[in-house]
């Protein structure tokens, strides 16, 4: 008997269930790296030079920068690098498959949809770290920081970076064309840098835009990563958590959406 | 649920109706393909193939009608329609980082085989499609031939109920094309339903056994290919290569119709007029109008192009001629 | 309509002169235009809202800006604003008609190649105005300086958009790759933000990157837009209307070398 042969006379009626999304899942995660192979340690490098880069580069605005500063500025470095790769890497991706053609075969693969989301989720995190603790590193070096890492730098990262990258996900996948994700997604990060207080402290605000800050996440993404940082820098640590999580769960809600929908 | 090998696992369209805003991309598209069967879909560029096939696999969903495989509603459950069908796009596969194997054993694990047999298959696959010599090699290094073949073996690595193939054939040398067609028509000797998007006419003739001609969203023929040409039989087609810059000849009244491409006239006649119109060929070369003319059975070709009212290669010929 | 036996004696003579070239200019102008499309609203609009944002940002990251600062920061941001139309834009627009294959098509145009170059200067020169204007209109608002605008704005502005376009058109041309040329202009564009002495006096600089950037067009763009917003901040701008001057023609040289080469 032929391979063939085997083949479809064992292909089994429609599978599902949690095996089925798992080893999808592990699957299709195999696949997003395979991939990826090839770019992915210029996307790490890329990523340690943007972490470095900003948590050097705004120094240099300063004359003599106060610590206070270099502590924000540090630890809102760490934040970017999770959301740029969310918001940014992801779309560009999706937007080089659309642009190849490869969209529709991608799609056409029989898993489940949202473990091509979970997989995405998984490769983009494996590419996000190394370039925040690089950030952090280098801002360590450069600045002294007094950094006391504590645990729970692991829900603060994981909260942030699943927020980021599904958003970057769900808009990649919603809007047809590519420019114009882009250009969302690049316009949103400039919007997040500049009217955020991340890399900066709220203080530096108009008040009324830091109290427009409470109700978007990234305010709040910045505050439990230097809750998990330092000691005794920042406040109103659970509220952060509890909108953040918020968001989380209403990001993974839009991405599950979007990548069901059909025309 | 029924007995997989049991159940009957035709495919059936049912009335698809397609639009986009004004447009009909697919209007009232029924038909059925029964396990085994090779089934070709032709028809000119924009003539709503691709939408028709996006539909079966989940991609897009019909505004009405019904799209069922067995006893599996593929409108209601795109889930199922994914794992019960494969797909090869007529556009570029995502193969770059890969390597042709590994690709090909990977996408045959995503669609629900287990590794030992996806790899027996695969290299079952890579000797018969005659690719071995690339089969180490980077997806970037392919060229688009290999690439095309490489595409083929990822989504029939493990098969689906039903394989859309769109435009298998494009830039594949001559003599893989053939081992290709030996593929498509083994998968259908397996069981699968083999559903083949082409424009190439001549290709479908020798490949498919049953086909259909979807012109601006309609299903406008079905048949097996020699049913289709029926209507035809005991006609002829007599070709004229009319000398460049030349208008086309006036023509007799047993010419029942003719079409220009470029400077290519193709006309049917009856058989019994075969005579009469190598006379009127032979007249035209002597009078300087024709280069040469061409007499044979009409083929799928013509009509195709009888029923889609223009040719496939050059939408402003009739206007011309 | 079939094309007469009149028309086409009319295209076999060769036309050359300056009649020609003034028409194939205005031609080419529409021809960028309407390939450009909605893209040029939309490029103005973002233009505007980069230019403004810059301008108020930088204030936030600094918090207590000290006065000087402030004026370097309101004259320098309508350079700032100028940067992202030679470096990003016109870089991106020829690596969209390599991927579109209508590269090959405009360049085979039967127009002096020279207008063809001079009237994308032209329609990207007067894509960014808006957006300078802005960004210098809300850098005077928000940091409460006095500008002093003198005439020198205009070959300022001029030749500092006619660099930036030459150099991003040169560098487009030279870098075939769609891919890597939107790379750079990525990476100039952090550099431009970080690294760069526009918005920051020199004299902030650690001395090897200040001396990088005497050779680099950025200060010197920086610099003679600011001469001529203000009154003695800013010494020996001649060198750095050479230095503009001299990286404009390289930009040209490229051009014309990748383009006029045939082979």
């Amino acid at each position: 008997m032929t391979a063939l042969e085997a083949g479809v006379s064992t292909l089994t009626p429609v599978r599902s269930g949690m095996g089925h999304w798992l080893q999808s899942y592990a699957m299709m995660t195999r696949w997003e790296i395979g991939n990826l192979r090839l770019l992915l340690p210029l996307i790490v490098a890329l990523q340690i030079v943007i972490g470095g880069g900003f948590a050097l580069g705004i120094g240099l605005f300063f004359d003599t920068i106060p610590m206070r500063n270099a502590l924000f500025l540090s630890t809102g470095v760490a934040v970017v690098t999770l959301i740029t790769v969310g918001l940014v890497l992801g779309p560009q991706l999706v937007g080089n498959q659309k642009v190849a053609g490869t969209y529709d075969f991608m799609w056409s693969l029989p898993v489940p949809r949202t473990t091509q989301a979970a997989a995405w989720l998984t490769v983009n995190t494996i590419i996000a770290l190394p370039g925040m603790v690089a950030a952090l590193v280098i801002a360590n070096w450069r600045y002294d920081l007094p950094l006391v890492v504590s645990w729970s730098i692991f829900p603060a990262v994981l909260l942030t970076i699943v927020t980021a990258t599904m958003v970057g996900y769900a808009f990649a996948h919603a809007i047809p064309k590519p420019m114009v994700t882009q250009m969302i997604t690049q316009l949103l990060i400039f919007t997040i840098l500049g009217f955020s207080p991340i890399n900066f402290p709220p203080e530096n605000l108009p008040e009324w835009l830091a109290s427009l800050n409470l109700w978007l996440p990234f305010h709040h993404m910045a505050n439990v990563m230097r809750a998990g940082l330092t000691e005794g820098l920042v406040t109103s640590v659970g509220t952060s958590y509890l909108v953040l999580t918020a968001y989380t769960i209403a990001s993974v809600v839009l991405a599950t959406w979007v990548v069901g929908r059909r025309d | 649920m029924t007995d997989s090998t049991a159940a009957d696992w035709t495919f059936r369209a049912a009335n698809v109706t397609k639009t986009f805003g004004d447009l009909r991309a697919n209007d009232a598209v029924t038909l059925e393909i029964r396990p085994g069967e090779v089934y070709g879909l032709l028809g000119p560029n924009g003539a709503g193939k691709t939408t028709l096939v996006k539909q079966v696999i989940g991609l897009l969903k019909p505004t009405s009608g019904s799209l069922t495989l067995g006893p599996y509603d593929l409108v209601d459950d795109p889930d199922a329609a994914r794992q019960l069908c494969s797909y090869l796009p007529q556009a570029q596969m995502p193969i770059d980082s890969f390597k042709a194997r590994q690709v090909i054993v990977l996408t045959g694990m995503i669609r629900g085989g287990d590794a030992a047999a996806v790899r027996k298959r695969a290299d079952e696959l890579i000797e018969e499609l005659d690719i071995g010599e690339w089969s180490e090699t980077l997806g970037t290094r392919l060229s688009g031939g290999v690439k095309r073949l490489v595409g083929f073996a990822m989504v029939t690595a493990w098969p689906g109920r039903v394989v859309i193939l769109d435009e298998p054939t494009n830039d594949v040398d001559p003599r893989r094309r053939r081992l290709l067609w030996q593929q498509i028509r083994r998968l259908g000797d397996q069981g699968s339903s083999v559903l083949l998007v082409t424009h190439n006419v001549l290709e479908a003739e020798k490949s498919v056994d049953r086909l259909a001609i979807i012109n601006d969203g309609r299903l406008i023929a079905e048949g097996t290919p020699s049913s289709l040409k029926s209507e035809d039989r005991g006609r002829m087609r007599l070709q004229l290569m009319v000398v460049p810059g030349r208008p086309t000849p006036e023509m007799p009244v047993f010419v029942e119709n003719h079409t220009r491409v470029g400077n290519n006239v193709m006309t049917v006649i009856a058989e019994t007029d075969s005579a009469h119109g190598i006379g009127w060929a032979q007249e035209l070369v002597g009078l300087g109008v024709i280069e040469e003319y061409a007499l044979a059975a009409t083929t799928l070709e013509d009509v195709y192009i009888r029923l889609t009212g223009h040719t496939s290669e050059d939408p402003t010929a009739e206007a011309l001629a | 309509m079939a094309v007469s036996a009149a028309d086409l004696s009319r295209v076999s003579s060769v036309a050359r002169g300056p009649l020609r070239w003034m028409r194939s200019y205005g031609m080419m102008m529409r021809f960028d235009v309407r390939g450009l499309g909605q893209w040029l609203a939309i490029g103005v609009v973002v233009q505007i809202l980069t230019g403004a944002g810059m301008a108020v940002m930088y204030g936030f990251y600094l918090g207590d800006v000290p006065p000087v600062i402030k004026t370097f920061l309101a004259t320098g941001v309508p350079a700032l604003a100028l940067i992202p139309i030679g470096f990003v834009m016109v870089p991106n627009m020829v690596a969209q008609q390599r991927i579109a294959e209508t590269y090959d098509f405009i360049w085979s145009l039967p127009v002096p190649r020279l207008a063809a170059a001079a009237s994308t200067f032209t329609v990207f020169t007067l894509l960014a105005l808006p957006g300078v204007a802005v960004a210098l209109g809300v850098g005077v608002w928000v940091y409460g300086i006095q500008v002093d605008v003198s005439p020198m704005i205009v070959p300022a502005v001029v030749l500092t958009s006619l660099m930036s376009t030459s150099v991003g058109f040169g560098m487009a041309h030279a870098v075939k790759s769609p891919v890597a040329v939107n790379f750079i202009a990525n990476m100039v564009m952090f550099f431009v933000l970080l690294f760069s002495p526009i918005v920051i006096p020199i004299s902030q600089f650690p001395d090897g990157l200040a001396s990088v950037h005497r050779v680099l067009p950025f200060f010197h763009m920086a610099q003679v837009i600011r001469d001529a917003l203000s009154n003695g901040l800013v010494a020996d701008v001649g060198t750095s209307y050479l230095v503009l001057g001299a990286w404009t023609v390289a930009g040209w040289i490229a051009t014309a070398w990748v383009v006029g080469r045939r082979g």
